[in-house]
């Protein structure tokens, strides 16, 4: 999902990226104003809306591409290597919080086809209209706070997947899990949140 | 029928309506921190700008010695070693001469002619044959001449060099001179063979006053064979030694 405004700057991700590893400073800037807020999304939904908190991160996630802008390659997918920086910085920010990093959560009975079918139909329909296309603030707050309240691994990969736009085989590969439990941590994100929409209805 | 609810499409919806984005000082501290790192030198991955630094001064270093050693190599080549010349303790001259004359031999490597402080190359002028000096300067007093006749050491068959001849000294000069010399041309025919032109004549000239005709036509046909271009003063002729 993508906040910012469309630019007529077609590049892809990888290349803005090698562009700005040379020198293009402009290249940097329109990086950042695709993914400033997805990031910034995942930080906050991953901290429980602790906005200060996000922004630390997100600061820390940007430079340490800056810093790294020279030895860029374009092995995977562009957001593949940002939100892996994102995820790392969220881990390292729970250790010294001390916090329970167990991300790998205890598999939900859930498995149904339902969840199944909403991944899929997820990850091959993205541009399809959204059923619910007006929220009042309130309904958003209250639906991020669901998602602020999944499982730990379930809510990263829901995040990996809504904000970075990352296929279940990749987030397998950044969280370092098998493709199954990636799929099925996200499957279980979704039907949770499919039956807390529900609840409000 | 109701269609079950997207939770993807109600998460963008919420996150539309939230509207949630950074701080405007974060912003500003990352988009500060990228265009420093654009304007700063471009790094190659993996090194460091004293890296490079550091192999660009070995590089001028290494030029820089080498130079040197070439400029020092040469210098010691063009300045002759002083254990070539320096021979033993300058010595008496004749003990030097006569008991080692291999030790003041010149060597190929040495140029004795610019190094007058050599005390065993400065003796060996020295050495030579005053006979052999006073006959290289009559020569060279006659030397147009004798350089147009002297046949060359080639052969018999080189072409004897030919040059305008020198005007001979007037006659009265050589029989002035061969007046003086009767007795010394009697007494001395094998000089002949080291004597001047000017000699040679002085001692026909004598010939003839003393009446050896014979003696003198002979000498001056020899003078005649070896300075065809030189000018006979009549003295030397037949004839001459009854006026």
């Amino acid at each position: 999902m993508r906040d910012a405004p469309p630019t007529a700057d077609v590049r892809s991700d990888e290349q803005l990226m090698l562009d700005y590893g040379t020198g293009d400073a402009a290249a940097f800037i329109q990086l950042f104003e695709r993914h400033e807020r997805p990031v910034y999304r995942f930080l906050l939904r991953s901290l429980g809306g602790d906005a200060a908190r996000a922004d630390d991160l997100l600061q820390e996630v940007w430079l340490a591409l800056i810093r790294n802008a020279a030895n860029y390659a374009p092995r995977a997918r562009f957001t593949t290597w940002l939100y892996g920086i994102a995820r790392t910085r969220l881990i390292d920010h729970w250790r010294a919080q001390r916090n329970d990093l167990s991300l790998d959560a205890a598999n939900d009975p859930h498995a149904d086809d339902p969840g199944e079918a909403l991944i899929d139909r997820i990850a091959g329909a993205r541009n399809d209209e959204p059923e619910v296309q007006v929220m009042s603030r309130a309904q958003a707050q209250a639906f991020v706070a669901a998602v602020e309240r999944l499982p730990a691994a379930q809510r990263e990969a829901l995040l990996l997947h809504l904000e970075g736009e990352l296929t279940p085989d990749e987030i397998a590969q950044l969280t370092g899990v098998g493709m199954e439990t990636a799929r099925s941590r996200l499957r279980y994100a979704l039907v949770k949140l499919r039956e807390s929409l529900e609840e409000w209805r | 029928m109701t269609t079950r609810p997207d939770p993807a499409d109600a998460y963008r919806a919420a996150s539309a309506a939230l509207d949630e984005r950074p701080a405007d000082a974060t912003r500003a501290v990352i988009l500060a921190a990228a265009a420093r790192a654009v304007d700063a030198p471009p790094r190659a991955a993996g090194k460091p700008p004293s890296r490079r630094w550091r192999i660009a001064l070995a590089a001028a270093a290494t030029v820089l010695i080498s130079t040197v050693a070439v400029i020092v190599a040469q210098r010691a080549e063009r300045e002759p070693p002083a254990t070539v010349t320096a021979g033993p303790a300058p010595a008496p001259a004749d003990k030097q001469d006569t008991a080692a004359p291999a030790a003041t031999e010149p060597t190929g490597a040495a140029r004795p002619q610019e190094r007058p402080a050599a005390p065993s190359i400065a003796k060996a002028p020295a050495r030579r044959d005053h006979a052999t000096t006073a006959a290289r300067r009559e020569r060279a007093a006659g030397a147009v001449a004798d350089t147009a006749t002297v046949p060359s050491a080639a052969g018999v068959g080189a072409a004897p060099q030919l040059a305008p001849a020198a005007p001979a000294p007037p006659p009265a000069a050589f029989e002035r001179r061969a007046a003086a010399a009767g007795d010394a041309a009697e007494s001395a025919p094998a000089a002949a063979k080291a004597e001047s032109p000017e000699q040679w004549l002085t001692r026909i000239i004598g010939l003839r006053r003393a009446a050896r005709d014979d003696e003198a036509d002979a000498e001056l046909k020899k003078l005649r064979e070896r300075y065809p271009q030189l000018v006979v003063p009549d003295a030397a002729l037949r004839g001459a030694g009854t006026r």
